[in-house]
């Protein structure tokens, strides 16, 4: 049931979508970025940075370092264990079908 | 064609190329209010880190200084639990706006709508109107092609980096920060986190635009369950409009058999998200009201009525009642109300005075020569008021125990906003202890304001008792 054929030609919004690509790094970095950034809230509010790194090498970074660090340390963790759901999310079927033809 | 669309989308959205949307720009009431709200909203974030309060910066989230200054008051990070509270009431607040006005938030207020309107103003300032945008896409590279897009970019990049510099400005004083730019000397972490506030900004307002609301969005993607029959929602009458069909200004309407909507396709011009309203409500939608002013001028100028497409709820369309009061609305409300006036008691009893006792890790206690048992902890006193305070600190819980430090006890001055810290040691006879941990209290009062009271319990350890 087409009912205006000629809006895709007005607007090439009609067939917006996003490009697999885009899908895939989405829904890595997007949801490990705000719950890492919850992590980092959380744990800074508890802890100090200046009083944890105080018997260690970096004793001298600053606290915006710090956090800064922390963000990023809970960002890859976060990411990857994105990505390894994005990963499994891999049907059975998809498998199967690779080994059979080798 | 639409249709079709939806069709791809739900077989397999992998596999769709991603196409830019030009939206057409719109004028009506809601654009107005729009930019009005865009207008105040920006005013709002680029000028509150320029507020003076009391000589400092009104509002500052001090991250380096783990301090919070809003106004007269100071917050801690011991003061979480006032964010967490807040954190709850806003999504509260969101729940209860959506249940009643549906996605008013994503129309008008979200930064991602927001930032991007800005962008699309100047985009359109640069590269021109919607059909000349296009027409530049899709000709060859050439002189003026190049400078119009390098003016653009270069005008983006411009103010996504006093955007980032701005939002940093939030966490560490504005004008510390504008001076260490002008001499550059702005430290790695700070120059970093501008360059990523800036370039979020870009790739946000500029590249990813309607793609943030499709598939970043949580909000987008949980506030449908929040609706109801009296959720107002943007509608197209399909009574009303259909069938629809091109026609001449003053055909008959009734010999033609048409309905109200000449199929200009305008609306899906307008639609910043790229969807059809005319196909019912989808969750692409924002609710930014663009479809209903664009449509309306055409209903002017054809001398329909407008309302084609409105503001409207599933209950009106129908012709029945919307009801303002619904149990979903009252029982949001009356959460909202007693977590806000919770929030609004406590913060006006907050006691603005923090203790800590840790106890000495490396020894669980000594035996003094003399019989005495002899503990040590680290006592902290934050003084998180507006003056200096002097406090008296006394212990109890077990007979005779004697308090030493160095300071005096009972005349410890603490400067507003400062944390003392010092060894404290507590002695008592070993006969007086009956088990081998045992709870002591500490109490500490402000001399000159006895309503800064606050206490803390801690543990004294000993040896087993042998009888
Ligand atoms: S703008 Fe109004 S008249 Fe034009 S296609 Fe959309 S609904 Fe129909
Ligand atoms: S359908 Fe209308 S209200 Fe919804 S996003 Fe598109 S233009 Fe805005």
């Amino acid at each position: 049931m087409s009912r205006a054929p000629e809006q895709n030609a007005v607007s090439p919004g009609l067939s917006a979508g996003t490009s697999p690509i885009t899908l895939k790094v989405i829904s890595i970095f997007w949801p490990s970025f705000l719950t890492a950034g919850l992590a980092t809230i959380l744990c800074f509010s508890v802890f100090d940075p200046e009083m944890m790194l105080l018997d260690t090498h970096f004793a001298n970074a600053s606290r915006l370092g710090a956090y800064t660090s922390g963000f990023f340390s809970f960002w890859v963790l976060t990411a990857s264990s994105c990505a390894l759901t994005c990963y499994f999310q891999k049907p059975c079927a998809v498998k199967n079908a690779k080994s059979e033809n080798i | 064609m639409s249709q079709q669309r939806n069709k791809i989308d739900q077989s397999d959205p992998f596999y769709e190329k991603h196409q830019k949307i030009y939206s057409r720009e719109v004028h009506g009431i809601f654009a107005l209010w729009r930019v009005t709200g865009v207008i105040i909203l920006l005013s709002v974030y680029y000028g509150t880190p320029w507020l003076r309060w009391q000589g400092h910066q009104a509002i500052l989230l001090d991250l380096p200084e783990r301090k919070f200054h809003i106004f007269a008051l100071t917050f801690w990070p011991q003061d979480f639990f006032y964010f967490a509270i807040l954190l709850i009431v806003a999504a509260l607040a969101l729940f209860f706006f959506t249940t009643l006005a549906g996605r008013l938030w994503c129309g008008y207020a979200c930064p991602q709508t927001v930032w991007t309107e800005v962008f699309l103003v100047m985009e359109r300032w640069i590269e021109g109107n919607r059909m000349k945008q296009m027409k530049l896409d899709q000709s060859a590279f050439n002189i003026e092609k190049f400078l119009k897009k390098f003016s653009k970019h270069f005008v983006w990049i411009i103010f996504s980096a006093y955007t980032g510099f701005t939002f940093v400005g939030y966490f560490t004083p504005i004008t510390g920060l504008a001076e260490k730019i002008i001499e550059f000397s702005l430290g790695p972490w700070e120059t970093f986190w501008i360059v990523f506030y800036s370039f979020a900004t870009y790739g946000n307002a500029g590249w990813l635009r309607e793609q943030v609301c499709l598939h970043m969005c949580p909000y987008a993607r949980f506030q449908s369950a929040m609706f109801d029959k009296d959720t107002l929602v943007i509608a197209y009458d399909e009574n009303r409009g259909e069938p629809r069909g091109s026609r001449n200004k003053n055909s008959d309407l009734q010999e033609k058999g048409l309905g109200d909507c000449i199929n200009c396709t305008l609306c899906v011009q307008a639609c910043p998200t790229g969807i059809d309203i005319r196909d019912g409500l989808q969750y692409q939608c924002i609710a930014c009201a663009a479809c209903i002013d664009v449509c309306n001028e055409v209903m002017g100028k054809m001398n329909y009525k407008p309302g084609l497409i409105s503001y409207t709820t599933e209950n009106a369309s129908h012709g029945k009642m919307s009801h303002f009061f619904r149990a979903k609305t009252i029982i949001y409300g009356a959460i909202l109300l007693i977590l806000l006036s919770g929030l609004g008691i406590s913060l006006f009893t907050r006691v603005p005075l923090e203790m800590d006792i840790i106890r000495d890790r490396n020894t669980l206690y000594r035996e003094l020569p003399d019989g005495l048992i002899e503990n040590v902890y680290i006592l902290k006193i934050l003084n998180m008021d507006s003056v200096a305070h002097e406090y008296k600190l006394t212990v109890s819980g077990i007979k005779n125990l004697k308090m030493e430090m160095k300071m005096k006890l009972d005349h410890m001055l603490v400067p507003s906003g400062e944390i003392i810290e010092m060894p404290i040691v507590l002695r008592v006879s070993s006969l007086g202890l009956a088990k081998r941990s045992n709870a002591v209290e500490f109490k500490l009062v402000a001399k000159d304001k006895p309503a800064l009271t606050v206490t803390k319990e801690a543990r004294f350890l000993g040896p087993i008792p042998n009888h």
